[in-house]
């Protein structure tokens, strides 16, 4: 019973130390997407509401570009 | 206001689902909103200059139309639902509800409401051909181009057009219908005017029409 229990634990810790490494991929992945050019080479806010507030106060239009870390 | 979303899946990221949301499903996708997230407009890949000169012009014309028009003007209702439909605003079967407490149409918001139409089953097909594996898919869309041609309904979206014309040709290649390639290849043409990557395209069919022509003089 007890090696069952240690066995879990170990699955599930080493389930979470993966999703960790995943979610740090993806960060990285993001991060990166970030340092492209057509990023560096305009005004561009990641902040939707940031977004909203500013093309309010502007009185312009969002122009939006929606991108994965593996789309151009 | 320029806005990138790089959607990551990122756990406790907000608005990971935006473009979702928004009724956009493809990476990469250009949508103009206003100030309160709403969409005013969609652009597809590629991305061309001309495509987002075009897109800011259209956009600026309904924001003055919708501006300009009276709720009791329904003339002028009946052109902004359909642009809103061609803008991206709405679906093909929004417009339609829209559009029926406004009345009669004209002859032009007639064509406009076809080529409405036309946009929304070729979008529709485009998914279709993409999908399927099935031997025959294609010709079987060309035919639906040609009840859609026959009903008078001509796309005008840019992507579509290419997509609706080019079949079209080869329906009518194979029907050895001159006429209809002739129209066909004038239409490609138009559609792929200042994209020298299509000048291959064009010739092609240039080509086989003339050796249709050549055909029928025998």
């Amino acid at each position: 019973m007890t090696g069952r229990r240690t066995l879990i634990r170990a699955g599930g810790f080493l389930l979470a130390l993966a999703a960790a490494a995943a979610a740090g991929e993806l960060e990285d992945a993001f991060e990166a997407k970030l340092e492209k050019d057509f990023a560096k080479n305009a005004e561009w806010t990641t902040d939707f509401d940031a977004a909203k507030a500013r093309a309010k106060e502007a009185g312009k239009p969002i122009f939006a570009y929606f991108t994965r870390s593996y789309s151009p | 206001m320029p806005f990138v979303h790089v959607t990551t899946r990122i756990e406790e990221r907000e608005h990971e689902d935006l473009l979702f949301d928004k009724g956009g499903s493809e990476f990469p996708s250009f949508l103009v909103l206003d100030a309160e997230g709403e969409v005013l407009a969609r652009l597809r890949a590629p991305f061309r200059v001309k495509a987002f000169e075009d897109v800011v012009r259209r956009v600026r014309d309904y924001l003055a139309r919708a501006a300009a028009a009276k709720p009791d003007d329904l003339a002028a209702q009946i052109d902004l639902a359909i642009l809103r439909c061609d803008l991206g605003q709405i679906g093909y079967d929004e417009l339609e509800e829209a559009l029926e407490p406004l009345g009669e149409r004209t002859e032009a918001q007639e064509a406009a409401l076809r080529a409405q139409r036309a946009n929304a089953a070729v979008e529709e097909m485009r998914l279709l051909l993409q999908r399927s594996r099935e031997e025959g898919t294609r010709s079987m869309v060309a035919e639906e181009f040609f009840a859609l041609y026959e009903d008078g309904a001509f796309p005008s979206a840019p992507d579509s057009r290419k997509l609706y014309w080019v079949l079209l040709a080869e329906h009518a290649l194979g029907q050895e219908d001159a006429d209809l390639l002739r129209r066909c290849v004038g239409e490609i043409g138009a559609a792929h005017a200042g994209e020298p990557e299509a000048e291959a395209l064009v010739q092609e069919w240039q080509s086989k029409l003339t050796g249709l022509e050549k055909k029928g003089s025998e």
